[in-house]
């Protein structure tokens, strides 16, 4: 009896981990890879010509007496960050 | 994160933005960097004027001049207007300087100015299989309009793989019915740099945290030289490290398109559905410990700003140095 209330138990547990996800189908995976992919709209940024050092940045700026828009972060703000 | 989409995606900012030369930096670029190169000296001097004091921990976005000046900006990753206002503040300071004052003495030399990084020559393998990698929360009451896990905000990360590791991707024989398990560096990478990685601070995961890891792969069809595979699988990890007890648990769906003669993927979609749930002494994050969370694998796109290394390239072994 204890081992059948343990199982259940485990079977309740494992029932609502899993209900806070839907059950990935063929019939649901379109629908959920748009919700997760990137949209368009988010990726505006990537029509700016980032220069992926600052030394080749440099070399611009000083050609074309331009101030450096500096995007300074841990990994490359471009990816993973 | 913030900053890329609050701000550098805003189409205010990316208007002005033509008005200056545009450069992503990583303070981590610096660690081991040559200080007497010029580069490293105008970071450092530029980093100096932050609030940071110094290369290490800097972040933000600036305004700067060749000659190393800070003019303008701050670590505002979340306000566009905020930024705006610095780069209008940034180009009047600009246009007040004396050319001596904005500019080097001497346009910069590669060979003695160029600070060198472990990711200068890292490219993706020219036939490989390059790898777009987009993760993003799924609604849930509670997860704050602020908080990571919210939809909102998605993570982007790439995922390169050699020829030789893509093929494991497919069964050996390419018949329809045909069906493998996917092994190796295919799922290895996958599952331990990529699946319910990418919530703030991004903790990789390390072997022995995978309870389980499965993908097969079945050939579906062989059309005019192309062989659609299905895959489907399941994963659980589950960290044991002195300040991550993270875990995830997800199921994985997807497809691709080989062509059989070029050797290479022309289409793939892989998605893992799940659940994310944070470490016991993360108490510093309302709302819910458990979330739902998507992780999404597509051919990454050609946009130069897609040739961005991986976030953990560094475990991949390809430079020689760090291997998981």
């Amino acid at each position: 009896m204890r081992k059948l209330g343990l199982l259940v138990f485990l079977l309740a547990a494992l029932t609502l981990a899993r209900g806070q996800v839907e059950q990935l189908t063929p019939a649901n995976f379109a629908r959920l890879r748009d919700q997760v992919n990137v949209k368009p709209a988010e990726l505006g940024w990537q029509r700016v010509p980032w220069h992926d050092s600052f030394f080749a940045g440099l070399v611009e700026a000083q050609a074309k007496d331009k101030p450096i828009f500096y995007w300074l972060y841990f990994g490359d703000p471009r990816g993973g960050c | 994160m913030r900053s890329r989409q609050f701000v550098c995606n805003d189409p205010r900012v990316i208007a002005l933005l033509e008005r200056f030369v545009p450069v992503v930096d990583n303070p981590a670029n610096y660690n081991q960097a040559q200080p007497e190169r010029l580069q490293y000296q105008l970071v450092s001097r530029i980093t100096q004027q932050t609030e940071y004091g110094r290369i290490s921990g800097a972040q933000g976005l600036y305004i700067v001049t060749p000659s190393g000046r800070l003019i303008a900006g701050v670590n505002s990753h979340s306000s566009a207007e905020r930024t705006l206002t610095e780069m209008r503040k940034g180009l009047d300071a600009y246009a007040r300087l004396s050319r001596a004052d904005r500019l080097l003495p001497r346009a910069p030399d590669e060979r003695t100015d160029r600070v060198t990084t472990s990711l200068a020559d890292a490219t993706p393998p020219r036939d490989g299989l390059n790898l777009r990698m987009v993760s993003r929360g799924l609604p849930i009451a509670g997860v704050d309009a602020r908080d990571t896990r919210h939809p909102s905000f998605y993570k982007l990360d790439r995922l390169w793989y050699r020829k030789d590791e893509a093929r494991a991707f497919l069964p050996a024989q390419l018949a329809v019915g045909a069906k493998a398990s996917v092994t190796g560096a295919a799922l290895d990478r996958l599952a331990l740099m990529h699946l319910g990685v990418f919530i703030q601070p991004n903790l990789y995961w390390h072997r022995n945290e995978v309870q389980q890891a499965t993908l097969t792969s079945e050939v579906t069809a062989l059309q005019n030289g192309v062989a659609t595979v299905r895959f489907e699988g399941s994963a659980r990890m589950a960290a044991n490290q002195q300040y991550n007890h993270r875990s995830f648990d997800c199921e994985l769906l997807g497809w691709a398109n080989y062509h059989l003669a070029q050797e290479k993927f022309t289409a793939f979609e892989l998605l893992a559905l799940g659940t994310h749930t944070m470490g016991a002494e993360e108490t510093n994050v309302p709302g819910p410990r458990t979330a739902p969370l998507g992780v999404f694998f597509t051919l990454n796109g050609n946009n130069h700003n897609d040739g961005t290394p991986p976030h953990f390239f560094r475990l991949y072994g390809w430079t020689g140095t760090g291997r998981l």
